[in-house]
C-alpha cells in the first residue's frame, strides 16, 4: 500500500496502488475509490513524492511535448478535481 | 481522468489494507479484457484434515501439493492476462506449506487474492499473518446453521471451528464470506434463510452458495438455488455460480479458470472435461479450449460418475 509524504498536500484519509500503469486511490473516509489513466498516475506520483507543482509542471511537459503554459493548465485542473473530491487536504498549486 | 465509484458500506468495516485490495480489484474486474477469467482458482493440495460426506476428495485423492513453481507460473500468467483475482483452493489450502508465500506474490502481481477454506486450521493469528502477508480475503466452509447438521457432514466440532474462523477473519480484517454446499434448493430453504441470517449476523460480507447433486447429469438444482436466492435475497448479500441475469454458471461463461493439485486445467474445480495440463501448455491455451467446452451442455457441479 502506498502513502503520501506529509507535504504533498494529498488528505491523510486517502491510500493508494498502483496497478499497471493505473493509479487506485481510495478516500478511508467516504469509502470512495477511482481510477487514474496513465497521465494522472504520472501526476499522481510526483504529488505523493512531494514534489512541488512547478517540478510537477516541468515532469509533464518534458513527458509528454506539451508546452509549459498548457501542462500548468492541465496540473491546476488535475489538482481542482482532486480537492473537489476532497482528495487534496490543501491546495498544492501553488 | 478520474472515475468515482462506491463502495458498500458494509466493507468500510475492513482493514485499510483490504478495503484497498478490493478498491483495486474492482477496477481490474472492470477492465479486465474479454475472454479473460475473473478468476483463477489455483487447487493448491488435495490433503485435507476432515472428509467431509460430499466432498469429492473424501476416500483419498493421495497426497499431492501443485508444485510451487507452477503455482507461481500460472499467477503470473494469469496476472499479466489480466485475470483479476487468484483464488486457494484445495483439499485445504491451510495445510499448504508456502500459502503465505505465495499469497505475497499474488498481491505483488497485484491479483485480489481468497482463501477457500473449511476453517478448522484459521486461527486468528494465521488470519492476520495471512493478511499482513498479503491475502485478500477468505471463505469459510459453513454448511448448515445448524450445528449439528453441519457436523454430521463434516465432523464434530467442526462447525465451532468454522464459526471461530469466521469471527478470526473478520477480527483480521479480512473480506470474509460465508461459503455452503446446498444440497436441495426446496426442503433446504429453510437452510438457505438460516445460512442467510447467520451471514449476516456474523457480520460476513456476503455468502455463496454452491449447488452439490450426487448424481452425474444435468440437474436443475443450480437454477433452483439460483430462483430461491433472488426470493429470499433480493439484495443480493449472496451469489451462487448462476449470477443474476446471466446466462449459464461461472464455468460455462469461462469466468472461471482451475488448476489441479496435478497441474491439470478445468473449467471449474467440479467440471468433468480437462482443458489440458500446465506442465506442459499455458493458461492462455486452455483458455481457447475453455471457450469451446463452456457451449456444451454439461454442468460442471457434479460428483465424479
Amino acid at each position: 500500500m502506498a502513502g503520501a509524504k506529509q507535504n504533498s498536500g494529498i488528505s491523510a484519509a486517502v491510500t493508494w496502488r498502483k496497478t499497471g500503469d493505473e493509479a487506485v486511490i481510495l478516500n478511508l473516509e467516504t469509502s470512495e475509490y477511482y481510477s487514474l489513466n496513465e497521465t494522472g498516475t504520472f501526476i499522481w506520483e510526483l504529488l505523493a513524492a512531494g514534489k512541488p507543482a512547478a517540478r510537477i509542471t516541468e515532469a509533464l511537459s518534458a513527458e509528454y511535448g506539451v508546452t509549459a503554459d498548457q501542462a500548468a493548465e492541465d496540473l491546476a485542473d488535475f489538482l481542482k478535481d482532486l480537492s473537489k473530491l476532497k482528495i487534496l487536504s490543501r491546495e498544492t498549486a501553488k | 481522468m478520474a472515475q468515482r465509484t462506491p463502495v458498500k458500506e458494509q466493507f468500510s468495516r475492513l482493514s485499510p489494507a483490504s478495503r484497498l485490495a478490493l478498491a483495486v480489484f474492482r477496477v481490474r474486474a472492470a477492465g479486465k479484457p474479454a475472454g479473460i477469467p475473473g478468476s483463477l482458482f489455483l487447487g493448491l493440495t488435495s490433503r485435507c484434515s476432515l472428509s467431509c460426506l460430499h466432498c469429492k476428495y473424501r476416500g483419498g485423492a493421495g497426497d499431492l501439493d501443485l508444485p510451487y513453481p507452477l503455482a507461481l507460473a500460472a499467477l503470473r500468467e494469469a496476472a499479466a492476462l489480466g485475470v483479476p483475482k487468484a483464488v486457494f483452493f484445495g483439499g485445504e489450502p491451510l495445510l499448504y506449506p508456502r500459502l503465505a508465500e505465495l499469497a505475497g506474490a499474488a498481491r505483488d502481481l497485484g491479483l485480489f487474492t481468497e482463501l477457500d477454506t473449511n476453517g478448522q486450521e484459521l486461527t486468528f493469528a494465521r488470519a492476520r499473518a495471512l493478511a499482513r502477508a498479503g491475502l485478500s480475503s477468505v471463505m469459510v466452509s459453513l454448511h448448515s446453521p445448524s450445528p449439528e447438521e453441519h457436523d454430521r457432514l463434516c465432523g464434530r466440532g467442526t462447525y465451532q471451528k468454522a464459526a471461530r474462523a469466521l469471527a478470526a477473519a473478520l477480527k483480521a480484517g479480512l473480506v470474509t464470506y460465508v461459503s455452503s454446499c446446498v444440497f436441495s434448493a426446496g426442503p433446504g430453504e429453510r437452510d438457505l434463510r438460516g445460512l442467510l441470517a447467520f451471514a449476516k449476523d456474523s457480520g460476513a460480507h456476503g455468502a455463496r452458495f454452491l449447488p452439490y447433486s450426487p448424481r452425474a447429469g444435468a440437474s436443475r438444482l443450480p437454477a433452483a438455488l439460483a430462483a430461491a436466492l433472488r426470493r429470499e435475497d433480493p439484495a443480493g448479500f449472496a451469489g451462487t455460480c448462476l449470477a443474476r441475469g446471466r446466462r449459464g454458471c461461472a464455468a460455462q461463461r469461462a469466468d472461471i479458470l482451475y488448476l489441479g493439485p496435478s497441474g491439470d486445467l478445468r473449467a471449474c474445480p467440479y467440471a468433468l472435461a480437462g482443458l489440458g495440463s500446465l506442465r506442459r501448455g499455458t493458461l492462455a491455451a486452455a483458455l481457447r479450449r475453455c471457450g469451446r467446452a463452456a457451449r456444451g451442455p454439461v454442468r460442471p457441479c457434479q460428483k465424479r460418475a
